[in-house]
């Protein structure tokens, strides 16, 4: 997308920030930031560390209110993030079902389960607690609940940051392959300007603190992941860290 | 310099070990864990006996083993040493159950609302900070000898502990458990038994076990002064009749029951829905 179609997507948006800005105290965390998300997009926040990326999804999930602005925002917003919010309590399945309550017949709900868990890879752990599960594992079941929760924007903080890399790169094979099956719109919060290039319909730059918008990019093709070693992946990420103020030495 | 820093290739037993799946360490630990304590305790007896034999312990002073085995079987055959178990045990578990039914949910309260919290933690506190020792005048002019003043004082001693550590537990509850409840809309009352109190109950096994301690030691207290039998009772009657070998019998079973409660609330952290919040986590 170019910030030609914005006017578009302002028009009929999923979710949009119009001239949000955030404080704590004296500290002023975001500036003036104005966006919008149509929906099925995926859009990535890539930023410096500490800019206020987990600020602004919170923002966008409600759970804190702007000091200045409007955030709008029609249906359900669903979080996945970093550290895991699955409920350690409860097996694997239990923690889906948290997100199918709504359907009382039980045999309805266990089938539900079963294909939101067939869905991500994780048909035989129904059973299984969050800490019986590797950190990739637990991440499909949290992706599992937030599907089956039938939400329409599902908040991504920096999911898959606690992986390791060859991990990390399965797990967007998967969350493509999954959305491709149940499409959602997706606000992918990460430090990894790679996995925002391989991913996204579009990246937004934030700036350092107070974050404002530093750069909207759309890093083209259409197929998903965009293979790592591809042109559009790799003129992107130069286009990205030198946003960032990172010097490309390659 | 090249360290050698662990070498078992030697050793059979660790590599039979290891293709097991079972460290080393756990299996000498186990064992140590089981032979140890009776070790220890007939060593203890042992020498207990060549003492009161060769007259370094005063035989008005100490009783023997074999007098406390005496008095042991005496304390069985007049049936009077069940009848007390069972009437302090009773006494423990009333006074222990009432203090979760109310401890409990005060704790939430506590934990969960800053008014509640600004409202009621001031007097909370004074009363939490009264010995439970001196309420028995009261216990015994409100509820006379028997069963209730030992339930009260009980009560008394372990109610508050409860409440503060449900208190702090549940305003420790990770925001993000918080959030996962708003984001997936759970009512009050599925906050309450999916989210609030599973969140809490890992720690709140160790709160048992402390408040099963406390309760078990006021009961042998409150029997003493307030009691017609129980423990407590006991122990105060052979202090009376100056059998010294019947109080030490007491006194060994006060202590094996203590062990044998403790065990069992231990257990319940083996429970899988608790196994979470026993994990050391590796970050």
């Amino acid at each position: 997308m170019n910030m030609s179609n914005t006017a578009e997507f302002l028009a009929n948006p999923v979710l949009s920030l119009v001239d949000v800005c955030q404080s704590y105290g004296n500290t002023n965390v975001i500036e003036n930031l104005t966006f919008s998300i149509r929906k099925h997009e995926f859009l990535a926040i890539v930023g410096p560390s500490g800019c206020g990326k987990s600020t602004l999804l919170r923002l966008m999930a409600g759970h804190e209110r702007p000091v200045f602005g409007r955030v709008f925002r029609t249906g359900k917003v669903l979080t996945i993030t970093q550290h895991g919010g699955l409920l350690p309590w409860m097996t694997a399945g239990e923690n889906v079902e948290l997100a199918l309550r709504s359907i009382r017949d039980r045999r309805e709900r266990d089938a539900a389960r079963s294909q939101m868990l067939e869905l991500v890879g994780m048909a035989g752990s129904a059973n299984t607690y969050p800490h019986e599960l590797s950190g990739g594992m637990r991440q499909r079941i949290e992706l599992a609940r937030a599907l089956a929760g039938s939400s329409e924007v599902l908040l991504m903080d920096e999911p898959f940051s606690a992986l390791d890399y060859l991990t990390r790169l399965q797990m967007r094979t998967e969350l493509v392959r999954i959305l491709s099956e149940q499409p959602r719109t997706i606000v992918f919060v990460t430090h990894d300007v790679e996995e925002a290039a391989q991913l996204a319909d579009r990246v937004i730059v934030l700036s350092t603190r107070p974050a404002t918008l530093k750069l909207e990019l759309v890093p083209g093709e259409d197929i998903r992941p965009r293979p790592l070693t591809g042109e559009s992946v790799t003129s992107s990420v130069k286009k990205l860290l030198r946003a960032l103020g990172m010097e490309d030495r390659s | 310099m090249k360290q050698l820093i662990g070498d078992n290739s030697a050793d059979g037993n660790t590599w039979a070990a290891f293709r097991r799946g079972v460290p080393q360490r756990s299996i000498s630990l186990r064992v140590w864990s089981i032979i140890a304590p009776p070790v220890l305790i007939l060593m203890f007896v042992g020498v207990w006996q060549v003492l009161f034999v060769r007259n370094v312990l005063p035989h008005a002073m100490f009783p023997s083993p074999i007098q406390v085995v005496h008095g042991f079987k005496q304390e069985i055959a007049s049936k009077r040493l069940p009848a007390d178990i069972i009437a302090s045990l009773w006494r423990v578990a009333v006074g222990f159950v009432l203090s979760i039914a109310l401890g409990l949910p005060a704790g939430v309260a506590l934990g969960s609302s800053p008014y509640v919290r600004g409202a009621f933690f001031p007097g909370f506190n004074f009363l939490r900070n009264l010995s439970p020792l001196a309420w028995i005048g009261f216990a015994i002019v409100w509820f006379g000898v028997g069963d209730a003043p030992a339930i009260f004082l009980i009560f008394m001693s372990i109610f508050f502990p409860i409440a503060l550590s449900v208190s702090a537990d549940v305003a420790a509850i990770p925001v993000v458990y918080q959030r996962v409840a708003d984001e997936y809309g759970l009512t009050r009352f599925e906050r309450l038994y999916k989210v609030t109190l599973p969140a809490i109950m890992p720690r709140f096994v160790t709160t048992l076990r402390v408040a099963m301690g406390v309760a078990w030691l006021v009961v042998v207290a409150a029997e003493m002064v307030a009691g017609h039998n129980g423990l407590g009772f006991a122990i105060y009657d052979d202090r009376n009749a100056l059998r010294q070998d019947l109080l030490v019998v007491h006194m060994i079973v006060i202590g094996v029951i203590g062990v044998l409660l403790d065990r069992y609330l231990a257990s319940l952290a083996k429970n899988p829905t608790l196994q979470w919040g026993f994990q050391r986590q590796n970050l």
